[in-house]
């Protein structure tokens, strides 16, 4: 690790004040989780680390009335045991629950998780099939950005370097909806070979799929919302025809590169059957309510 | 013999309140005043020439107190046969080499330091796959001349030759051994049956990254603490090439977090050695996880050609087998192995006719080394892999195939040696059982997922002719401690060997103290591998009891005016046989105060172990074929597995092993040898390889090398590890024998077998990853 | 560069002078001298490194050493209390659910944090747990035994 100066704000003021100062100079600390590897590895070597981890007021999760916001700073392992977000949003805790391992979830945080726009993370997918936004803030004010327009390249997004993700707000699903996510990994807990969230919203009793929303973990530059995939089923009765059908198109819209969890060919695979199982999953699940 | 108090029980491991309180002491655990931190920078080319080295800059740096290059040797080299330069001189031959050191005051200045480093490199062809390198006139030469190379004495036994010829200048070494006429055998064969079978580089990944720390010693010697394997071969070539006299370097081997064969080349202790000289303080070099997947000696990778020919009526009748392995740029102990390798097709099954070679070739890959089961993960999979096919191809159950073909006691094997003390068909009885061979699975099918069932059987051998050393010192009160070269690596050996001197003493456990691997206090011994440290270090502490005891004995018998063989010892008493009423106490003995005795000072027992007591004959014909001997430990595995047949994803559901060890020293600790098994032979099966490209290391990390975790492994009720009865090995103490070696090499091939009974798929090669499972189930589709 | 590091560790005060770079794994070992906690591949992937941190298991090399002021952090030298192993350790010793002993401070300290949160737990619960601990020597096999029967025990 190379030397660094070690700021630690007391309140969202002071860091959004510290950030505008210290801009692409400074890294933010919030669970550290991939930060502190990254310096490690000296890939990062940043003149300040702001740790906002004591700030206050930015770890919770709240039902509102539209619906839940969890704050940044909120740990995994505090979603993933969550009684709100398991009633509301089941995919989420599934997510968590094999996101790296116990100990990381204990202190790595959502906001760090998303900050830090791995592509293979296990959040953004889920959170991309819900239209999901993420509230950031800076000395100059504050912005609101769905999701699906967060990532723009490998590891990076939208946030700006003196901006701060404060908060994740997820509406709530419509009657007749349901969402599913898999992560399809080597061992429990790696990088995906593929990981799929599908969201799909079904017409009462007529069986037809108003509309789907799916998102593609790992197999791309960021995590990728499969348009074309969902699209295609928008309108169409759920037969088995029509989600696999979805799933070669995701399969399509999948941009992977080879590395050692599998080959292009093989990940694309796996995108195209599990966005056949969570189409399923989740339109049982929409059923089922 | 008499009902034993101490061998034989489960007794718990004398490590233990050390290791589950956090105060046993691993080499990076202990750090010492003025201690600097050495970091090694290493090669970014498979092979260059070296031009300028520029260290400048780094040595200008605040806080860095020497950077070296291969300037500044030793004359001596590393490697088997010498080869490797500690630092790299002219030209770098892997991708990973030592190229410069550097030692700073603290990790980040060092770290810092090697980006400083400026190195001139001219690229030069490069060759990585074996059976390339190993062509005739091969265009690109690993290493010019090596062949000329000595030989080292410390392996005196193992007949290292190069009788390559010149034409073949990437080959170290070439083995061969024949029995009977393999062209007739194949003839007479009624199916002959012949693959290839490739196996990819795997690391030891013990929890423990390797560690040197060195200090610099008022007169000119050095005091060497590593996670070393073997300190007392350390000692002896460290001095050797720092040209230093034998005890001035000592070398110390604490706990050793794991090791599996990948702690035995004096890693990172020549750098801390010349670090230290240099800067006159102490120096740590602490390998990252990075650097143990570049420069740890990880397993070869190789491929083996074999052919099988059998009889209608099940008997094995030929086998011919190739096998290339890739020792890398340098000499490790595959060159050992390159001769070691031929156990796993030679001591189980009965075979006439029989041919091996094989041939161990440079390349410029990162050097190869050994790794638990010494060639036995490879060999037996393509072995047993085959022993399947031909069970089917001649239309026999694959268990009862390998069970009429299995050795009995008294036969002599295919090495010259016989087989003795082994269980190998009451393993094989036990995994059937277990499984339920024979019997359909509860479940065939569910969703995706198909269940299938495999079996294995093999044999390894243990080193039983190496030499072993140990001192027994008794103290008055009745305690003793032993002190013995072995390495407590985690295989409970410091456990075991305080049960044999427990049981000669007839004392508790707790009564034993252990000195190990301490080279100014502990006695030679060749090293803690090859399955050879409970049959060789135990018959060793075991003289050494039996020797202080006569002296005691002698002493006490001048006392009481008996004869010493009369004379017995229970618990710190000694007592005239058919007494019940002791006749002295040990402290006696001794002078009052309790130091030593009057006549012969300390009471030191010495244990001296050599091998066998062998024939003429005998000799002569274990020289002739294999040139070393052995003991073999037999065992077999049967398990159950669940594919999934969209993603070719393999999950191992039920594992049963069963090994044998002769008398089980501690059947607890044995059983924990077999579960080890468990781990490393289905990660090895289904998930690690080390993906180098262009002799470029691409996954030298745990997130993309994949160990197993508790959720990859069955665990509980799935796993069933056995023990046999337990037939007494006439030469190993109270009759116990080693065997951990062994415990994972047969679990690939049980894995080949059952994804071929659950699907009708034949993968040769390692690892069986879900992805070529897939591969192979589309292929059979079309 | 150095900063004041005050925290709580095995229930004893400490205030220590550290550059904030430093992990709390590299604070524990090297500052406070409490080698039992592991370093086994500093990426947060093998969990040697594993100590409680306000009672949760987290990895201390990935955890910057400022991070744990004012906190409560437990390391396996604080687990036997009084002279007396905790049940976990006895466990381990009686069930040989280690070997070369590397993984077993982590693994223990895994455990704890789970067995505090779910006294006796399951099987799976425990895997759950767990799998962030690597183990090389044992196949995890007499790991779970251990950890279930120190479950097992009514605890009070």
């Amino acid at each position: 690790m190379r030397p660094f100066e070690y700021l630690a704000p007391k309140d969202l003021d002071e860091a959004c004040s510290l950030l505008s100062k210290h801009r692409d100079e400074a890294k933010i600390l919030s669970g550290g989780q991939s930060l502190v590897a990254l310096l490690r590895q000296r890939l990062v070597s940043p003149a300040y680390v702001i740790d906002i981890r004591r700030v206050p007021g930015l770890d919770y999760i709240r039902e509102d009335k539209d619906g839940l916001s969890i704050g940044a700073l909120t740990t995994h392992r505090t979603v993933e045991i969550s009684p709100a977000v398991a009633k509301r949003f089941p995919m989420l805790a599934e997510a968590e629950h094999r996101l790296a391992h116990r100990q990381v979830r204990n202190w790595g945080t959502i906001g760090g998780n998303l900050s830090h726009a791995d592509p293979g993370g296990d959040l953004a997918p889920s959170l991309m099939a819900l239209g999901a936004e993420v509230k950031v803030v800076s000395a100059k004010g504050k912005r609101t950005i769905p999701v699906v327009e967060f990532f723009t390249d490998y590891m990076v997004t939208v946030i700006e370097p003196d901006e701060i993700m404060v908060e994740v707000s997820i509406p709530y699903l419509k009657a007749g909806s349901g969402g599913a996510y898999h992560k399809e990994s080597i061992r429990a807990g790696d990088r995906p070979i593929a990981s799929v969230a599908a969201v799909v919203s079904l017409d009462g009793k007529a069986g037809i799929i108003r509309s789907a929303r799916i998102a593609l973990g790992g197999v791309g530059l960021t995590p990728i919302l499969a348009k074309e995939a969902g699209k295609s089923l928008a309108g169409k009765k759920a037969t088995a025809a029509v989600v696999l059908e979805a799933g070669a198109i995701a399969a399509r819209e999948a941009q992977p590169t080879a590395d050692v969890e599998g080959s292009v060919e093989y990940k694309r695979h796996i995108v195209g059957l599990l966005t056949r199982d969570m189409l399923n999953l989740a339109m049982a699940r929409a059923q089922s309510k | 013999m008499d009902e034993l108090s101490t061998v034989g029980k489960s007794v718990p491991r004398v490590d233990g309140t050390e290791k589950v309180t956090g105060t046993a002491k691993f080499t990076n655990d202990f750090a010492l005043p003025r201690m600097l931190y050495g970091k090694v920078l290493r090669s970014p080319y498979p092979h260059a020439r070296i031009g300028r080295i520029d260290v400048s800059q780094a040595s200008k740096l605040p806080g860095v107190k020497a950077v070296l290059t291969g300037k500044d040797n030793p004359e001596g080299r590393m490697g088997v046969v010498l080869d490797r330069p500690i630092v790299a001189e002219d030209e770098v031959r892997f991708v990973g080499e030592a190229v410069a050191l550097v030692a700073a005051e603290s990790l980040e200045v060092a770290e810092e330091a090697l980006d400083l480093i400026d190195v001139e490199y001219e690229e030069l062809p490069a060759i990585f796959d074996a059976e390339e390198a190993m062509k005739p006139h091969s265009e690109v030469v690993v290493q010019p001349g090596h062949h000329l190379l000595p030989s080292i004495p410390a392996y005196a036994g193992h007949n290292i030759s190069f009788a390559t010829a010149e034409e073949t200048p990437n080959v170290y070494r070439a083995f061969h051994i024949e029995e009977g006429d393999i062209e007739q055998g194949f003839r007479e064969s009624d199916v002959v049956l012949e693959n290839r079978f490739v196996f990819t580089r795997t690391q030891h990944c013990a929890m423990e990254p390797h560690c040197a720390m060195a200090r610099p010693e008022p007169d000119g010697g050095f005091t060497v603490w590593a996670s070393e394997q073997h300190p007392s071969e350390a000692q002896l070539f460290l001095s050797r090439i720092f040209k230093l006299p034998v005890p001035k370097v000592r070398v110390i081997a604490p706990y050793i977090g794991g090791a599996f064969g990948g702690k035995l080349f004096v890693m990172g202790m020549p750098w801390a050695m010349m670090l230290a000289r240099r800067t006159g303080r102490p120096v740590k070099v602490v390998y990252s996880r990075e650097e143990v997947f570049v420069d740890g000696y990880s397993d070869v990778p190789v491929v083996i050609y074999i052919k099988d020919g059998v009889k209608k009526d099940g008997r094995l009748w030929a086998r011919s087998v190739k096998a290339v392995i890739n020792c890398g740029a340098y000499s490790g102990r595959v060159l050992l192995l390159t001769g070691s390798m031929v156990m796993g097709a030679t001591v189980n099954y009965r075979i006439p006719h029989f041919w091996w070679d094989s041939y161990c070739v440079a390349t410029n890959e990162p050097v190869s080394g050994s790794f638990r089961g010494f060639g036995g993960v490879q060999l037996i999979h393509a072995v047993e892999s085959q022993m399947d096919m031909l069970a089917r191809a001649i239309g026999m159950d694959a268990y009862k195939f390998r069970r009429m073909n299995l050795y009995k006691e008294g036969e002599i094997n295919l090495l010259g040696q016989p087989t003795h003390a082994v269980e190998a068909e009451e393993c094989l009885d036990k995994v059937a059982e277990w499984i339920g061979w024979g019997k359909k699975p509860e479940k065939r099918e569910e969703g995706p997922w198909r269940i299938g069932r495999g079996i294995s059987a093999q044999g390894k051998g243990g080193l039983v002719s190496p030499y072993s050393l140990a001192d027994v010192k008794v103290h008055f009160d009745g305690t003793i401690e032993i002190r013995h070269g072995a390495t407590e690596v985690g295989q409970g050996c410091n456990t075991i060997l305080s049960q044999i001197a427990a049981e000669e003493f007839q004392i508790p456990v707790g009564k034993v103290r252990q000195i190990s691997g301490d080279t100014a206090v502990t006695p030679y011994d060749i090293t803690s591998t090859a399955n050879l440290t409970t049959f060789n270090t135990g018959n060793t502490v075991r003289r050494a009891c039996q020797d202080a005891k006569r002296q005691i004995f002698e002493i006490a018998a001048e006392r009481l005016k008996v004869k010493a063989e009369d004379l017995e010892l229970k618990d710190g008493l000694i007592y005239t046989r058919g007494k019940t009423e002791a006749a002295l106490k040990l402290g006696d003995i001794f002078v009052p105060g309790g130091g030593g005795t009057a006549k012969r000072g300390e009471i030191i027992g010495h244990g001296v172990y050599m091998g066998r007591d062998l024939s003429k004959e005998e000799r002569e014909r274990i020289l002739k074929k294999f040139g070393v001997d052995y003991m073999f430990c037999h065992g077999a595995c049967a398990l159950e597995v669940a594919v999934n047949t969209e993603t070719g994803e393999v999950k191992v559901l039920r594992i049963a092993q069963c090994h044998d060890m002769g008398t089980p020293i501690n059947p607890q600790a044995c059983e924990a040898q077999i579960d080890s098994g468990n781990g490393f032979g289905v990660g090895r099966a289904l998930y690690e390889e080390i993906v180098i490209e262009n002799g470029v290391t691409v996954n030298p990390n745990f997130v993309d090398y994949k160990i197993p975790s508790m959720l990859e492994v069955p665990l509980g009720a799935e796993v069933s590890s056995m023990l046999p009865a337990g037939v007494p090995h006439e030469d190993g103490p109270y009759g116990g024998k080693g065997f951990g070696e062994s415990t994972n090499c047969g679990i690939s091939p049980a894995i080949a077998g059952a994804l071929y009974d659950a699907v009708g798929i034949r993968m040769l090669d390692l690892p069986i990853t879900r992805e070529r499972v897939l591969g192979a189930l589309k292929a059979r589709a079309r | 560069m150095k900063m004041p590091l005050q925290f709580r560790v095995n229930g004893e005060d400490y205030e220590v002078y550290v550059e904030p770079w430093k992990t709390l794994l590299e604070v524990l070992r090297d500052e406070l001298e409490l080698t039992g906690t592991k370093a086994g591949c500093l990426a947060g992937e093998c969990g040697t490194c594993t100590v409680i941190v306000d009672g949760k298991a987290v990895k201390s090399c990935l955890m910057l050493a400022p991070q744990a002021a004012g906190r409560e952090i437990m390391t396996v030298e604080g687990l036997a209390q009084g002279g007396k192993l905790h049940p976990l350790q006895q466990a381990f010793i009686d069930h040989f659910a280690f070997q070369c002993g590397f993984c077993t401070p982590g693994m223990l300290m895994s455990s704890k944090a789970l067995l505090d949160e779910n006294p006796h737990p399951t099987a799976d619960d425990v895997k759950e747990g767990l799998y962030g601990n690597f183990c090389r020597c044992t196949g995890y096999v007499k790991i779970l035994e251990a950890v279930l029967a120190a479950g097992a025990k009514p605890r009070g």
